[in-house]
Order: C-alpha cells, then sequence, then structure tokens
C-alpha cells in the first residue's frame, strides 16, 4: 500500500494516522477545487441564467441534432435556474454554454494535476 | 442602456483602515467586472463593537460601525448596482452576469468557508428558532419597487433592531447588518428562498488568515485539531480577517495584481 509520503507501514499506527490526515487534507482540498471551480459554471442568455451541466448540455446537443436531422426548430423555451422560463436558441446557448464548460474544466483539470502532487503544507505554494 | 456599477459603502473605524479596504475593493471590482465604481463613506448615527477572534485565538474588541447600508438605494448612481462589503475582494467576472438579469433584487442565503471547515455553518440561521440568514456582503440590486421596498424594510428593521431581536430572537449587539436584510428580504419575498444567489458567498474567517497571493490564487492558513495547514483558492473572497490584508505586504500584492 502507498500512501502520499511513500509506503505505508500499517502495522505503525502513527504512520496510518499521518496516511490518513493526509488523505483528510487531500479531500478537503479537492472538495474546494470543485466548489470554486462549480460557481463558475454559469452563463447568462436572454435575460436568464443558466447553470451549465451535463443536463443542459444534453438537452441542448439532443435539440441540436434533432433540428439537423428532422428539421426541427432550434428554438424553445427552458426554465432558468431561478425556474424564470426563457426563449432560447438551443444554437446560441449551447456555444456559450460549451465555452465554458471548456473553460471551468481545463483550469479545473490543470489545477487538480498540480495538487495531486503536493499534499504537504510547505508544498503548497501559489 | 442602463447604468451600472459597483457601490462599496465604509465607515470609519480606529483600529483598521476601511477607506483603503475600500479603494482595494473598488480597484478590483473595476478591473474584473468592467464597470465604474463609487465609494461612499458613511457617518453612522451610533458606533458599535464587535469582538473578534483571530487567529492567534487572541480576542479583539474591534468598532464596528455597520450601519446605514439601507440608504445604498438611494445613494446608488446607478440602474443596476452591485452593492459589495469593503472585505469582499473580486477576482474573476462572475458578478457580472447577473446585470442585465431579470432579477429586481438578489443577495446571498448561504456563505462556505473555502477551507473547507464549514465554521460558518452556524450562520446558516441567525436565531435558536432557525431564522434563515441571508448576507449582504453582496446585494445585486435595481432601481426597482419590489428592490425598493426591501430597502425600506431593512431601514425599518434596523431602526426597531430591539424590538425585531426579541420578536426573532437573535442578540441584541453587535449590530448586523445580515440580520436586518435578512429579516427585509424573508419578509419582501413571502418568506420564500427567492431572490438569492446560485452560487454561496466564499468566505474565510478571522480565525484564518491569508498568507500570500498570486497568479489569482490565495493562499490561505488554517488549523485544525491543532495540526497548521494551508489551502489554495481562486476566485472572488469576502476576507473577514482583514487585518491580514492591510497590516502585510498582501495589500500591495493584491494592488499590483491588476
Amino acid at each position: 500500500m502507498t500512501g502520499p509520503s511513500g509506503p505505508v507501514i500499517l502495522s505503525s499506527m502513527e504512520n496510518l494516522e499521518s496516511y490518513a490526515r493526509e488523505r483528510f487534507e487531500l479531500n478537503r482540498q479537492k472538495q474546494t477545487l470543485k466548489e470554486q471551480q462549480q460557481q463558475r459554471l454559469t452563463v447568462t442568455y436572454n435575460g436568464g441564467l443558466f447553470r451549465v451541466d451535463m443536463t443542459l448540455l444534453n438537452y441542448l446537443y439532443m435539440k441540436n441534432a434533432n433540428a439537423g436531422l428532422f428539421n426541427q426548430s432550434t428554438k424553445c423555451i427552458l426554465p432558468d435556474s431561478y425556474d424564470t422560463p426563457i426563449e432560447i436558441d438551443c444554437v446560441e446557448l449551447v456555444e456559450l454554454c460549451d465555452a465554458r464548460w471548456n473553460e471551468v474544466h481545463n483550469d479545473w483539470y490543470n489545477q487538480f494535476q498540480e495538487l495531486k502532487t503536493k499534499r504537504r503544507a510547505g508544498d503548497v505554494e501559489v | 442602456m442602463k447604468s451600472r456599477g459597483v457601490l462599496i459603502l465604509y465607515s470609519e473605524s480606529n483600529q483598521l483602515d476601511y477607506k483603503r479596504l475600500a479603494d482595494l475593493c473598488a480597484r478590483l471590482a473595476e478591473y474584473y467586472l468592467k464597470v465604474p465604481v463609487t465609494i461612499i463613506k458613511l457617518t453612522p448615527k451610533k458606533k458599535g463593537r464587535r469582538v473578534f477572534k483571530y487567529e492567534n485565538l487572541e480576542l479583539v474588541t474591534t468598532e464596528w460601525n455597520n450601519g446605514g447600508r439601507y440608504s445604498a438605494y438611494d445613494l446608488s448612481p446607478y440602474d443596476e448596482t452591485l452593492l459589495i462589503d469593503a472585505d469582499y475582494l473580486i477576482q474573476n467576472d462572475n458578478l457580472a452576469n447577473y446585470f442585465g438579469s431579470d432579477h429586481d433584487f438578489l443577495c446571498h442565503n448561504k456563505s462556505w468557508d473555502v477551507t473547507g471547515l464549514d465554521q460558518l455553518n452556524i450562520d446558516e440561521s441567525m436565531s435558536y428558532n432557525k431564522f434563515k440568514m441571508r448576507w449582504a456582503t453582496v446585494v445585486y440590486f435595481k432601481k426597482s419597487q419590489h428592490a425598493k421596498n426591501i430597502f425600506r424594510m431593512w431601514e425599518k428593521v434596523a431602526d426597531d433592531y430591539e424590538y425585531y431581536s426579541k420578536l426573532i430572537g437573535f442578540a441584541l449587539a453587535p449590530f448586523r447588518n445580515d440580520f436586518c436584510l435578512s429579516i427585509a428580504h424573508q419578509v419582501c419575498s413571502g418568506y420564500c428562498n427567492t431572490d438569492t444567489f446560485s452560487h454561496d458567498l466564499p468566505s474565510m474567517t478571522t480565525v484564518n488568515k491569508l498568507i500570500d497571493y498570486g497568479n489569482k490564487n490565495w493562499l490561505i492558513w488554517y488549523s485544525y485539531r491543532n495540526k497548521e495547514n494551508v489551502i489554495r483558492y481562486s476566485g472572488d473572497l469576502h476576507v473577514m480577517n482583514k487585518r491580514c490584508i492591510l497590516e502585510t505586504d498582501l495589500y500591495d500584492k493584491l494592488w499590483n495584481s491588476v
């Protein structure tokens, strides 16, 4: 079994405790990273505020695919994060959502990769 | 085109240089949100005090002059205003999303501790009978009848603070704008959980401190079960421990970052 600071000797309670603490801190940092990135996952469109999530992206992609395949309209009404019905154009909104999704997730990924290698307090820097 | 801008209200204190903090806050807001900023100094009718516990567990009694924020509606020169506290430091354009939205008034209904220690969970409600808390740190409002009603009610609660403290069941001192806003907002929203931001208020309590800033990242020191640690965070931050900015070189780092 390998811990963040090398192999974990399971018979040593001291090492186990330090391993548990390091895992705890990593999970805390991971959670903070998630929260800070998720608050950026919003876009405004036509007076409404939409939280960009997989459900919204899926719906928009599906509407656009149907529009292309079956000549359906790209316009529809969607409730925003505040349950206010907003008239949207799926092509326009998916562009906005896709751009925001990629921007946030790229940052999230890069910061997480860096975080994985820095688990001691002294290693973390701005 | 409706005018949009940020409004920062502050009052002077003997212990902390709020004017300096407001200048920094304005500089960051102007840069990230790309809207004009107005800073107005308020002279409260009466002075208050509040005890803060700092990172070294030191208890410090500070002048706490936060009355008069309800006058923001009349003081704001903008059609759409983002009213922010001087200790709320903006780091991205997230709040700019709300300009042009359909909402008349928005505030936070939840604050989250960026260190992950959940030290603000006691502030989810403001009284023993679980009256739900709202935060006056960041408020978006439009010049509209609904927003005006909330600010008028806010003023009324502030004027009759003792009465409401007994009615709702919260401590009379220190005076808190959050409590006034909570009551006004709940009454004017029909006690529904509406008119709130879609994200929580990112905050750092006074028992934690900022130790560094660079590349749009904060480095925050915290202690958990007597073990010291740091966490890196990027994004807007409500810095309750104002001393760690005003009394260190962090102020200049932030000032020169934009």
